[in-house]
């Protein structure tokens, strides 16, 4: 569904302020993948979406997303746009129209579709993130902050992308407002087949998600595997400054003091499950 | 300790001018905040807890009650000037927050309007700028700092007016984690070495672990109040108010609930590290 090959990215090439935001990225995801994307600020990760969704091109190798090759001079952005979708960050910020069904509406109208298909298509996605089918009548401007944002969402879900990306969904609601955009995202992935890369400060939420992780750091790929091989490396990822889940830590922290644990735990369960095993006389997992 | 803040049967509603209809935001809320202590309020989106916070340095007014600050009544418009230097806030967007074009400028803006003199000004451009560890960048534009400097100099700017309390209302919701962290160690520092009253809003539990006391708001009450060791084991009851638990304290809980004699007022990382091995070498 996605693959880079040998791509670099540099701002302002040639210029005094110029400078490297990715080298040497090669990355392959497949159709259906649920990624999630982790790097500090400045670690490339940004600039690395807006390869994907075609909104810049990348100053060396090839980028081929859903189908297309964004490299190739002849591919129609307009096209790529409806089959990647992308949600930035505070995407609430951008709701313009006068209620909930336009807002959601301007994407999928703007692909031509038939009013007929625009309904449908408005419907099934406001049903999809929870937006009840009274809200659609309502101005975008009197929901609260968690509406809003899920308004969002949907309106980049009406056009029916093969890939979704999502930039810091969950950025400033509080814990009940999270799970519940987590939540549909996961619903979403799974009901409709969609390849989704969430992009992410958590490292929690992207553990619970994620099939693998992609870690960016200094524009290069750090890491890229299944969520316990990134959680055994819990110093490393210290080190180039994300947030290790206090689950990780403690467990690492019990095993340093001699504690047979299994390396890369990352759940709650997991770590109550082998720590009662021990605790209860078992030996290592 | 006195007490510096402190609110009596606070009621706060708005009405929606469409439509008539009235919403309780605050219900007969009654709380006070020693002088010296850091206090962080939690609840969801909605609970009322920005609204309480708004009510201390007298953004918002009470409906019915009262919210004194030093003794001062926040109704008593005469009273406004000395509310508001004795109460600081920060907000959560740091790019709101910026009205120069350099970090010391924007820094000396409040104490400009108070008319401080300008002598006094630099001394305490300076000291707030240290305080926040960001006198190395007092010549800079704001706008080139990252999010967590930008907020650390939104900091200074209530400090620079010397208050007594500083308020934050979720002020690390938009920061990356490095700078989260620059913020919190920044508050902490503030209380500790500095004295200053200090009321954290925030999402984030980890970050309302290390006050002296928390307070859970939910629709409009006081839902929940003590110190974080004895709200934090309340995992249950916080999940009813839509909050979570650090998951150092949600470990030491489920090992409890499954018979293991282990401390649940665990918060912190090396702590519940330390209550396992316990555990483990009396087996």
């Amino acid at each position: 569904m996605i693959k880079l090959k040998d791509v670099s990215y540099v701002y302002m090439q040639g210029g005094p302020f110029e400078k490297t935001a990715l080298k040497d990225v090669n990355i392959e995801i497949v159709k259906g993948e649920f990624i999630g994307l982790i790097g500090h600020t400045g670690s490339g990760k940004s600039t690395l979406i807006q390869l994907l969704n075609g909104l810049i091109k990348p100053t060396e190798g090839s980028v081929c997303v859903a189908g297309y090759d964004l490299t190739d001079k002849k591919t129609k952005m307009r096209d790529v746009r409806f089959d990647v979708g992308l949600v930035m960050q505070y995407p609430e910020h951008q709701l313009f129209e006068e209620t909930v069904f336009k807002d959601i509406a301007f994407g999928p109208r703007n692909m031509g579709l038939s009013e007929k298909e625009v309904d449908s298509r408005v419907r099934y996605a406001a049903n999809t993130v929870g937006i009840a089918p009274e809200l659609l009548e309502k101005s975008p401007f009197d929901l609260s902050g968690g509406q809003k944002r899920r308004v969002a969402i949907a309106g980049v879900l009406a056009m029916e992308p093969k890939v979704l990306i999502l930039d810091e969904p969950t950025a400033g609601l509080d814990p009940l407002g999270r799970d519940e955009i987590l939540y549909k995202i996961k619903d979403m992935h799974e009901r409709m087949e969609l390849t989704v890369i969430l992009v992410s400060h958590s490292m929690e939420d992207v553990a619970r998600l994620a099939d693998r992780i992609l870690v960016m750091n200094g524009g290069r790929v750090e890491m890229f595997d299944v969520p316990g091989k990134i959680f055994e490396q819990g110093k490393r990822l210290s080190e180039i400054g994300l947030n290790v889940p206090q689950i990780t830590q403690i467990c690492d922290r019990l095993r340093e003091a001699g504690m047979p644990l299994e390396k890369g735990i990352y759940t709650i369960e997991e770590a109550k499950y082998q720590i009662s095993r021990i605790l209860n006389g078992g030996g290592a997992a | 300790m006195d007490t510096i803040i402190k609110a009596e049967n606070l009621c706060f509603e708005y009405k929606n001018e469409e439509s008539g209809e009235v919403t309780k935001v605050l219900k007969n809320v009654s709380a006070e905040v020693k002088r010296g202590e850091f206090l962080a309020i939690l609840g969801h989106n909605g609970s009322g807890k920005s609204t309480l916070a708004k009510h201390i340095n007298a953004v918002l007014t009470p409906n019915s009650g009262k919210m004194y600050v030093n003794g001062l009544d926040t109704s008593d418009e005469g009273k406004l000037f000395d509310i508001r230097k004795t109460a600081g806030m920060v907000f959560q967007n740091p790019d709101n927050q910026m009205v120069a074009n350099i970090v010391e400028d924007d820094v000396a803006f409040a104490p400009e309007n108070l008319g401080v003199p300008r002598e006094e000004i630099r001394r305490r451009v300076d000291s707030a700028l240290a305080a926040v560890n960001m006198s190395a960048f007092a010549k800079h534009a704001p706008h080139m700092l990252s999010g967590g400097q930008k907020q650390r100099v939104a900091i200074a700017g209530v400090l620079a007016m010397e208050p007594e309390v500083i308020i934050l209302d979720e002020p690390t919701a938009m920061l990356d984690p490095g700078g989260r962290q620059e913020i919190i160690d920044t508050v902490r520092h503030l209380n500790r070495e500095r004295g200053i009253t200090v009321v954290l809003i925030t999402h984030y539990m980890d970050e309302a672990a290390q006050a002296d006391r928390i307070i859970v708001m939910n629709d409009g009450e006081i839902a929940m109040e003590g110190t974080p060791s004895e709200i934090f084991p309340q995992v249950e009851k916080l999940r009813s108010l839509g909050l979570d638990t650090p998951q150092a304290t949600e470990l030491a809980y489920e090992l409890n609930r499954d018979g293991f004699n282990i401390n649940t007022e665990v918060l912190s990382v090396d702590k519940c590290a330390e209550e396992i091995l316990r555990l483990w070498s009396v087996r």
